[in-house]
């Protein structure tokens, strides 16, 4: 490459980071965990404001572990043999938000999961055990079906809530339940 | 005559621990003589020459008492470090010999190593050369241990040497004060100090000199010299970690103590600014602002449940640098190290803890749903001067490949540095996005850096047009590029990885994987993490040791080389 292709490469370069950003992973989608309709300036007065609509983040904590329990307990009753690897669910972990969240003081995202059990749901019990984990997660806001992965021995599926949570829950050698929370403000 | 490393197989402090109590005994039998000697002194009205002869007799013996309690505690403490010492070259040892288990080196007698696993014989020379490289380096630092441990005792030798010798000399004295002051002062001349780290020591040299320190001394480093360990690669991470919280509370203090000065320097009574007193400190201003920022956010980021680890901190430099783990590195059976691009800040890094926090358990979840027991550490890093909008017109210039060069010699000891910190290497792979591929690009030109897998994702080039100049095995570096993500057309360092030889591709529009599941595609720049993508799945497979259960498949747009066209022949490629 010449200095002078690269020099033109160099300005389109930093022209195309212009035009796209570069400072994080931005939400379009409510998968995410972060999504908001009206949240496309990274303002914290204006990404706080949706914010402000929300629980707070202790309160989501703890209905995310409220739900994993039942969901554990759902599963469990379908399938008894399952084997939890943890006592209760647990918090895996809380970070910051992505954006346009990112900047929010306060604001984070919580991560929950079940703790895994050991052994798979027969595929004969899926299907009871995918509908009483529905059901559970409905009283708690969960209703937006994901269906990822439905083959024998096999079976990958979420549920999103309106803040764009995700409650993903699959079965394979093994079970796993997780939550990937929304954003919320301390 | 020397010590060898059979010599310092055969040490135990156990001898030592027994001369230490035995001292300590002898030291409180003589300190607690001192209400005998206040006893001694000459009875009232007891006057004349035998009066004095007694007087003078007495603070001739209550000297050389004092002198005595000196020397008895300065041999006390030496035998007490001594002892410490050699639990620091016991521990040198082990880790020398675990790591020549692990690695299948042997360690003779004169501390020389010798590798026993037979060549391998390969095909492809580059991966061939690169296994050689991996051995040579495994063992010298094997052999960077055994002379860690050998300078460790040699250290630990000479210090004791050197106290029992000025006591044999009598030049330590006990003064003019009390026992217990000639006791504190003998202790003081008898205490060896921490042997400090190796200046510019290589993430090898780091682990070595780490692992010649006993628990009490790591702690003591930790506690009295964060700043020696906080970015030193080689150290182990939960130190480092430590460490960074300490000097992370330090600077919190020194930067709100500063920047309550110049608040009030700026502000009139009425809280009015004054501009042209901030015109004055502005710099200072300017840069307390950021550190400010960068402060608040990593506190953020540590105080909030998790397995956070802050494993570099700089202030040094003009921006704030980082590293900020999910996961615990130092037993993770996989690592991801996550390098990010133009824009990013410390102060901004919270989006991307928490994509790696995501990433980290996703990972796990597929590797257990699969039967697998395998835990993940994934980590951010942002130990370069990652170049802003700010600095477009600089040395530090998105245009210009200087951050990304001098970024990929630090993330190279970065990557070193966790394989030199751990006793069996974990399964490490690199991702580089935009920029931060750039710069890891630049990272994987260096030699040693063992890193198994790469992944880059909206690159405007590696830094070098040839997959085979990275350090790097045959089909382990894997491409990720979405439609209209024009940064990864721009091939500004280097070839445009859509075109390059021997790169694997990843899918990152919506797709099926053969187990059946449904994924979400991408567009733009800056989707590749998104939760519920094909990007994001593919990485977790990647990273978790499964490549092959990745999606594979490429987005190639008009603006990608003509070689990289579905239509271009292969036998012209």
């Amino acid at each position: 490459m010449t200095a002078i292709s690269r020099g033109v490469a160099a300005l389109a370069a930093a022209l195309t980071l212009a035009l796209t950003g570069c400072g994080g992973t931005p939400v379009t989608n409510p998968s995410n965990g972060n999504a908001t309709p009206a949240a496309s300036s990274a303002s914290p007065g204006g990404s706080g404001g949706v914010l402000e609509q929300r629980r707070r983040s202790a309160q989501a904590r703890a209905d995310y572990l409220a739900l994993l329990t039942e969901v554990r307990a759902a599963l469990s009753a379908v399938t008894p043999g399952l084997r939890w690897r943890t006592t209760e669910p647990v918090i895996d972990s809380e970070t910051g938000c992505k954006t346009p969240f990112d900047r929010v003081p306060g604001a984070s995202i919580a991560l929950a999961d079940s703790g895994g059990a050991y052994g798979g749901i027969p595929d004969a019990d899926w299907a009871r055990a995918w509908s009483a984990v529905k059901e559970v997660a409905a009283k708690h806001g969960f209703g937006d079906e994901h269906v990822l992965l439905d083959r024998p021995g096999d079976h990958q599926m979420s549920v999103y809530d309106a803040e764009g949570a995700e409650l993903s829950v699959g079965t394979g050698v093994n079970t796993v339940a997780t939550i990937y929370g929304a954003c919320h403000l301390a | 005559m020397p010590l060898t490393w059979g010599d310092i197989l055969q040490w135990h402090p156990a001898a030592l621990d027994s001369a230490e109590a035995a001292l300590r005994a002898a030291r409180n039998a003589c300190t607690d003589r001192a209400g005998d000697l206040d006893g001694m002194a000459t009875p009232k009205g007891w006057s004349g020459d035998a009066a004095d002869n007694a007087s003078v007799s007495l603070r001739r013996l209550t000297g050389e008492l004092r002198d005595l309690v000196a020397q008895v505690s300065a041999a006390y403490t030496a035998v007490r470090d001594a002892a410490d010492g050699v639990r620091g070259v016991e521990s040198a040892v082990r880790t020398a010999l675990d790591h020549a288990h692990a690695g299948e080196f042997a360690i003779d007698a004169d501390g020389t190593v010798r590798d026993l696993r037979p060549q391998m014989c390969l095909s492809n020379t580059h991966d061939w050369l690169l296994i050689q490289q991996e051995r040579q380096d495994r063992l010298g630092e094997c052999a960077l241990r055994v002379e860690a441990a050998l300078r460790k005792a040699a250290d630990v030798d000479a210090d004791l040497g050197a106290v029992l010798a000025k006591i044999l000399a009598g030049t330590i004295k006990g003064g003019d004060g009390s026992l217990g002051a000639a006791a504190a002062s003998g202790e003081a001349m008898g205490r060896h100090s921490v042997l400090p780290p190796p200046g510019h020591g290589s993430p090898a040299e780091n682990a070595a000199w780490w692992a010649s320190l006993s628990a009490d001394e790591r702690e003591e480093v930790i506690g009295a010299h964060p700043e020696w360990i906080g970015n030193r690669d080689g150290v182990e991470f939960a130190a480092r970690d430590r460490a960074n919280r300490l000097l992370l509370d330090r600077r919190r203090a020194h930067v709100d103590e500063r920047w309550a000065i110049l608040e009030r320097f700026c502000h009139d009574e009425n809280g009015r600014f004054i501009y042209g007193n901030y015109l004055q400190v502005k710099a200072e201003y300017e840069d307390l602002k950021e550190e400010r920022e960068s402060i608040a956010t990593l506190g953020a980021i540590l105080a909030r449940p998790g397995a956070h680890a802050l494993l570099g901190l700089d202030f040094t430099t003009e921006r704030t640098q980082a590293i900020v783990a999910n996961g615990d590195v130092d037993h993770a059976d996989h690592v991801a190290v996550f390098t990010p691009g133009l824009t990013s800040t410390v102060a901004g890094m919270g989006g991307y803890d928490s994509d790696m926090a995501a990433l980290k358990l996703r990972t796990e979840g597929e590797l257990f749903r699969r039967g697998e027991q395998g835990t993940v550490a994934t980590v951010t890093w942002l130990g370069y001067q990652a170049p802003q909008w700010s600095t477009i017109f600089t040395s530090n210039s998105v245009a210009s490949s200087g951050a990304a060069e001098a970024g990929g010699a630090s993330l190279a000891n970065f990557y070193r540095g966790i394989n030199a910190a751990r006793p069996t290497d974990p399964d490490l792979t690199a991702l580089g996005h935009s920029y931060g591929s750039t710069t890891t690009g630049y990272a994987l030109q260096q030699a040693g850096v063992d890193v198994d897998r790469a992944i880059f994702f909206g690159s405007p080039g590696l830094g070098t047009s040839s997959l085979d100049t990275l350090a790097i095995r045959s089909g382990a570096a894997y491409y990720a590029e979405a439609k209209w993500d024009g940064v990864g057309d721009l091939a500004a360092f280097g070839a445009d990885p859509t075109g390059m030889k021997g790169m694997q591709h990843l899918q990152t529009g919506a797709a099926t994987t053969p187990d059946g599941r449904a994924w979400e595609g991408i567009i733009g720049h800056l989707d590749y993490l998104k939760d519920g993508s094909t990007s994001q799945y593919s990485m977790a497979q990647v990273v978790g040791g499964h490549p092959d259960s990745a999606v594979h498949g490429k987005n190639v747009g008009l603006t990608d080389p003509i070689s990289a066209q579905d239509w271009y022949p292969e036998w012209l490629k």
